[in-house]
Formats: structure tokens, C-alpha cells, sequence
């Protein structure tokens, strides 16, 4: 078992990170995900596809989180006083090659951006990923195409310097 | 194109954990004991309460009546006119003819603002 959670925690943080942007989520997240999992085999033993039940919870969880979040930002900003502007210290993270990287795939599609982080990021096979969203495995591949041509193409125009 | 698992290795590289992180998130996992997350909505209760109790007071406070101005009412063939300042006139339908079956409808006119 911890085998397995080792294994899965590094994927799951890449994950998490996708989705919510947020290294301290994306670690709340994973850990989630994986205390999840660790509760479930101790009580009934290991599920089928341990990745897959994994992805499944933090799927369920980064959703809810980003949710709150969009939620309680006008909250925030008002009770806290924060300019909606971006701070030095996201200004300097959008410059490294993680904030490039976050900033591109924000432009994808939720459902195409979603299906690469879990296999792209989160190195799901594709049974997997199918089973974790629902859907046949096509139509993850098909997903998965059209995000990797269109992530490239927002890449190489970022480096070109087009706006 | 650029070769799909170069463009995943990318991504990995881009949104990989620091070793410490991984760390942590296993030794979390793995610890009998997680410590309880705080609720998420609790900087927000005071707003939510107040909001609560603004929409409560508004659907509960009484709403002034409007007095009308005009009123009149149909009771089978007599119409009755009564006015707010209190004047009252009754018509009565002349009787030619058979009268039909005896009916009752209200038409309320109300002032609005300074017109009447």
C-alpha cells in the first residue's frame, strides 16, 4: 500500500496542480485523495484500479475546492481588502515555466484540459482516465488529441511572442 | 506536430512537486490521525447570517396597503361606487328586460403617486 501511495502522490500533486492552480490545494488535495485511498484498503482491502479511485476522489475534491473558491473570492477581496490585480508574487510565478505552463492550459476546454491533466499530468492510462470521467475510451483519446494540438499551438505562440 | 509524450513530459516537468512535497503528502496519507480541515465557509457565516436575516425581515415586514381611490363593485344588478374620501353611489340596472343570472365582479382603482 505504500507503495502505491508513493507512487501516486507525485501524479496526483501534478494533477491537483492543474486543476486549481494552487500548490498549497493541489497538496491538500493529493494528500485528500491518498488518505481516501489508504482508508479504503485498510477497511476492505485495495480497489480495483487504486489509481483510478485516487483520481476519482481528487477530481471530486479539486472541483468542490475551486467552486469555494470562485465563491468566496468577492469575499476575500472585500473582507481582505486584496486588488483583484495580480501581486508581485503571481506576477513573478506567470513567468516561470509552471505559470506559462498553468496559463496555457487555462485556455483549453474544461472537458479537454481535464482529460490531459489526468493522463498527460497524471500518467492515467487511458482505460483509466475513461473510467475516472465517464466516458469511452475514444472519446478520451479524442479529447486528448484535440488538447495537445491546441496546448502546443498556445505554447509556440507564447514563445513566438503573439499576445 | 510535436510528439505527444514530449509534449506530456512537458506538462509533467512544468507541474512536477518538490521532493519535501511529496514527502509530506505521503507522511499525511499515510498518518492515522489527519488532522480536521477547517470548514471553508466560516469567514463567510457573518455575511451569509446577515444576508439570511435581511431576506427574512424583507419577506416578513408588513407591506403598507394601498387605500383605493376608486372602487367599484358589480352585485348582481346593482353597482356600487365608493370613493376614499367617502362618498358612496349606488346604480341600479333600470329593470328592461329579463335580468341575467346575478353576478359579482370588483374593478379597484388606486392613485399612483400624485395622479389619481
Amino acid at each position: 500500500m505504500e507503495a502505491a501511495v508513493r507512487e501516486l502522490a507525485p501524479q496526483l500533486f501534478r494533477y491537483s496542480l492543474g486543476r486549481t492552480r494552487d500548490a498549497g490545494l493541489a497538496e491538500e488535495v493529493a494528500q485528500d485523495a491518498l488518505a481516501a485511498l489508504v482508508q479504503r484498503w485498510r477497511r476492505h482491502g485495495p480497489p480495483e484500479c487504486p489509481a483510478a479511485f485516487a483520481f476519482a476522489v481528487a477530481r471530486r475534491r479539486a472541483g468542490r475546492l475551486n467552486f469555494q473558491r470562485r465563491l468566496l473570492k468577492p469575499l476575500h477581496a472585500l473582507l481582505d481588502g486584496h486588488s483583484p490585480l495580480p501581486g508581485p508574487e503571481e506576477i513573478a510565478t506567470q513567468r516561470t515555466a509552471l505559470g506559462r505552463t498553468l496559463t496555457a492550459m487555462r485556455q483549453l476546454p474544461g472537458r479537454d484540459r481535464e482529460a490531459l491533466l489526468l493522463v498527460g499530468a497524471g500518467e492515467l492510462g487511458p482505460t483509466e482516465g475513461a473510467r475516472v470521467l465517464g466516458i469511452s475510451v475514444s472519446a478520451l483519446k479524442m479529447r486528448l488529441h484535440r488538447a495537445r494540438k491546441r496546448l502546443l499551438q498556445i505554447l509556440e505562440e507564447k514563445q513566438d511572442g503573439k499576445p | 506536430m510535436e510528439n505527444p509524450d514530449e509534449l506530456d513530459l512537458r506538462l509533467r516537468e512544468a507541474l512536477e512537486p518538490r521532493p519535501e512535497t511529496v514527502e509530506r503528502i505521503v507522511r499525511g496519507a499515510l498518518s492515522p490521525r489527519r488532522p480536521a480541515r477547517r470548514f471553508p465557509l466560516v469567514p463567510a457565516l457573518p455575511v451569509l447570517v446577515a444576508l439570511a436575516v435581511a431576506a427574512g425581515l424583507l419577506v416578513l415586514a408588513p407591506h403598507p396597503r394601498r387605500q383605493a381611490a376608486v372602487s367599484i363593485e358589480n352585485v348582481g344588478d346593482l353597482m356600487v361606487v365608493r370613493h376614499q374620501e367617502g362618498g358612496r353611489w349606488l346604480v341600479r340596472n333600470g329593470g328592461l328586460g329579463e335580468s341575467p343570472a346575478p353576478s359579482r365582479s370588483l374593478i379597484v382603482i388606486y392613485r399612483n403617486g400624485d395622479k389619481p
